[in-house]
């Protein structure tokens, strides 16, 4: 008999409702399978398609994406030359003082200020501006002036004797870059536009180099034109090349201290705790004791609902005649009632009662009982008013008690 | 598994070592990993050391039955029989309508020993309430992280209806010493019967005295009477739908065992036999052949757990059910609604059937919120009101007529006034002889 049986602790698995962690486990297992088959299939797809996706800064020697220049950078290497990629300001300024550098600048986004490029530039030896910016150009050459892009549609060829451009031929069009005619400076790849697709400045010994379409560059673009060999002419003039790419960490810092500098280091730290704290709050209190007790409630109905439910259909519907007569039937029971009448009295008989019992006019009574018709809501309210009144009067006139002073 | 209020407080203890340690290594982030690692081991090692939950063995000791509106104890005692202490927090899982005032106990249970627990009930609704389950959290030493477990423990206890109107009882029942010998008021007449003879006393109508037996006695004798006993009392009430409805909040049905509970313990005191029907389309509750106080207790019990179904009455079906009790006449009391006249038809239409041979008397409740908004005339929209207050009114009066028409009787008070004025009716009837 199971209600007989002894209970040892091995049988406790048919009295307890919460289930063993090893079950909950072997539930899960299937589950915990199933994410873990679908994370390796997302890191796979991940994994196949990034390489062909275009991430990565432009120009950046280290990426193999369509927009970087890895191509060039690993040619370079392969010749010799020591590509350097220095990581920050400080670091480029280190790499390009080592003599016989070439330093190579490409900074779209104007991180890096006028004046501290001009302190790396005269540092450097021969420094190569790809595609700068105005405040670039003012900071080294003043004097050249951006002259808009070139033509998409053609190429620039060399017509100079610059070594590197000629042996390119063409190159990709490009921004072009115009000097004016009292400098020192050559142009090669001239395009529409009056400027030049690479400009050459002799400075103090070394050379500054303009290239206007650095994206020439790019490994999508090497292989076009000439673009590859002038960019490892360029590029590899030197045995050391300092490819160096501002970042927003090269942002000089002005005004007052920032936020961070100002608050300390723990503040980080602290408000994780608080933030973790929360979670296991949430936990403490959210864990259910045990599970959700049912009840079947029982059905409640308020008794008062079908009344009220016609007093808004009268009222909607203004059907003041049904509902005086509703009034006026209660009211002809009860004035029977008090007045000794039968019950099966007519409305005509009690009327004329309640006159004689008052010495009111039995007209005026009939109109009340039976005859006004209310046009309008007020009449409503001042009939149910008027048939208050006669049942108080009623009931005053019929009282045998010695009248006593209203309350 | 969960945590405790303790364990939150740990983790947010964490703020000063991560500020103190954090100011003197420079790195408060591996001082906050190091802090977290520390709290999580130490509830891991609190869980470790927790006595396991799942071992208990629970048993419960459990008043059968109890009136609505009392208090009683509810004993859960739990047995360790595993090789820890366990201390932790047991939750006795009843239904909210038990009325369980405590739902969380601490307990501490040394290894191999019992302990109680007592939850203090008191039901607030009829029936049957049950419990199902307990829940038992151990903690650990530490009292961080806790072990949890559900185990069944089935338990339940019958609530029965309070019977408020039994403080109508002891007037009623005076009545009813009236109506019999037993006082000096002695009513003669129809339905009384022969009681016994007595001798003289000054006070006693001198037109009961028999002459017969004074003769015999050379002494002056009285008859007295009592009330004709043996009489049948069937109570039917309606379970359907209408007696859902909820009038000075308390359901047509509560205040129907009300009424037929204080009719039932009158009729008994006065030797009748009581008869009981729950019905709507099927029987719900049925008590017969009880008398005294047994009769009470099995009608308490067989109403307990009866509940207004959403049904309609199938009335057609009761004059079998009566002629099934009886077919002796009978006073047949018909604990229902009297509304509107489209919703009475039914009854209307079945009650010539039981008028032939019973006395029948239909009780119902009227709302007392009826009669006081066809009293209330203030504005426009009370005036709506008071009309429609008023046609429900007429509707009762109509049906009622109907049914007095039909040779049954009608009672219709408050929920409050229900109970006497049906015990009043009933002494009234048996006054009369009319049962």
């Amino acid at each position: 008999m199971r209600s007989a049986k002894r209970i040892t602790p091995g049988s406790f698995d048919d009295r307890v409702v919460t289930p063993r962690a090893r079950t909950v486990a072997r539930r899960g297992l299937f589950w915990a399978g199933v994410a873990g088959v679908c994370l390796v299939v997302v890191a796979l797809t991940l994994l196949l398609t990034r390489g062909g996706a275009s991430n990565g800064l432009p120009l950046d020697p280290a990426s193999a994406a369509p927009t970087g220049t890895k191509a060039v950078a690993e040619v370079l290497r392969n010749q010799g030359v020591d590509v350097v990629l220095p990581d920050g300001f400080d670091e480029a300024m280190t790499a390009s003082s080592v003599p016989g550098s070439t330093l190579a600048v490409y900074d779209p986004s104007g991180y890096l200020a006028g004046d501290r490029l001009t302190e790396l530039a005269s540092e450097a030896g021969d420094v190569v501006l790809l595609s700068p910016g105005f405040r670039h150009l003012q900071a080294l050459v003043p004097d050249v002036r951006a002259a808009g892009p070139a033509d998409p549609d053609e190429s620039l060829d060399a017509e100079c004797d610059q070594d590197a451009a000629r042996r390119a031929g063409t190159i990709s069009p490009g921004p072009t870059f115009a000097f004016p005619d009292d400098t020192t400076a050559t142009g090669c790849f001239p395009a529409d536009t009056g400027g030049f697709g690479l400009l050459s400045i002799p400075d103090a010994g070394d050379t500054l180099w303009i290239l206007g379409p650095s994206e020439l560059l790019t490994n999508d673009a090497v292989i076009l034109h000439g673009n590859a060999a002038l960019g490892l002419g360029l590029l590899g003039r030197t045995d050391r090349l300092v490819w160096y790419l501002p970042s927003i960490a090269d942002v000089e810092a002005s005004g007052p201290p920032s936020l961070a500098e100002l608050t300390p280091n723990w503040l980080v730290p602290v408000t994780s705790l608080l933030g973790i704290t929360v979670l296991v709050a949430m936990f403490w209190r959210g864990r259910r004791f045990g599970p959700l007790v049912a009840e079947d409630l029982p059905v409640t109905v308020p008794a008062g609902e079908t009344m009220e439910g016609r007093s808004r259909l009268y009222q909607r519907s203004a059907a003041r005649t049904r509902a005086v007569d509703a009034l006026r039937i209660g009211a002809v029971g009860r004035l029977g009632n008090a007045l000794g009448l039968s019950r099966h009295a007519s409305v005509a008989e009690v009327s004329d009662a309640v006159a004689s019992a008052l010495g009111r006019d039995p007209r005026e009574v009939r109109g009340i009982l039976l005859d006004i018709l209310p046009s309008s809501e007020r009449e409503v309210v001042a009939l149910s008013d008027a048939l208050r009144d006669l049942e108080a009067a009623v009931a005053v006139a019929v009282d045998p008690r010695p009248p006593t002073s209203p309350r | 598994m969960t945590v405790s209020g303790r364990f939150v407080a740990l983790v947010v203890l964490g703020i000063v070592p991560v500020i103190v340690a954090g100011e003197a290594t420079g790195e408060p982030g591996l001082v906050l990993a190091g802090w977290l690692l520390f709290a999580i081991a130490l509830g891991i090692l609190d869980l470790a050391l927790a006595a396991s939950p799942r071992v208990l063995v629970p048993s419960r000791s459990l008043p059968s039955r109890t009136r609505l509106g009392e208090t009683v104890a509810s004993d859960l005692y739990l047995v360790n029989p595993g090789r820890r202490t366990l201390r932790g927090v047991v939750r006795d899982a009843w239904q909210p309508s038990a009325g369980a005032s405590i739902t969380r106990t601490r307990v501490t249970i040394p290894a191999g020993e019992r302990r109680l627990v007592t939850v203090p009930l008191t039901p607030f609704r009829r029936g049957e309430r049950r419990v199902e389950l307990v829940t038992v959290r151990s903690f650990g030493p530490l009292g961080l992280w806790a072990r949890q477990a559900t185990l069944k423990s089935p338990g339940r206890i019958r609530v029965l209806p309070p019977f408020h109107a039994r403080k109508h009882l002891p007037s009623r029942l005076a009545r009813l010493r009236e109506l019999d010998g037993a006082t000096s008021v002695m009513v003669r007449g129809q339905g009384t019967e022969f009681d016994s003879l007595r001798e003289y006393v000054r006070g006693d109508d001198v037109r009961s005295i028999d002459w017969r037996a004074t003769a015999r006695r050379r002494d002056v004798v009285v008859r007295t009477w009592r009330p004709e006993r043996d009489r049948r009392v069937i109570l039917v009430i309606d379970t359907a739908r209408t007696s859902a409805a909820r009038i000075a909040d308390e359901p047509r049905l509560d205040t129907a065992f009300e009424a037929s509970l204080l009719l039932a313990a009158l009729a008994t005191r006065a030797g009748d036999r009581v008869d009981l029907l729950a019905y709507d389309r099927r029987m719900r509750a049925r008590v017969q052949g009880a008398t005294g106080a047994d009769l009470m207790a099995k009608m308490v019990d067989a109403l307990a757990g009866v509940e207004s179904e959403l049904l309609e009455m199938d009335w057609a079906a009761v004059p079998g059910l009566v002629r099934g009790v009886t077919s002796q006449r009978s006073l047949l009391v018909l604990l229902t609604s009297v509304d509107a006249p489209g919703a009475s038809t039914a009854l209307l239409s079945m009650l010539p059937q039981l008028t032939k041979r019973h006395m029948v008397v239909v009780a119902s409740v009227i709302d007392p919120g009826t009669i006081a908004a066809s009293r209330q005339r203030g504005n426009r929209d009370e005036v709506y009101l008071a009309a429609a207050a008023e046609r429900s009114l007429l509707d009762i009066t109509r049906v009622s007529e109907a049914i007095r028409q039909m040779g049954a009787e009608v009672v219709t008070a408050s929920p409050s006034e229900l109970p006497p004025a049906l015990a009043d009716r009933y002494l009234a009837l048996k006054a009369a002889g009319r049962l």
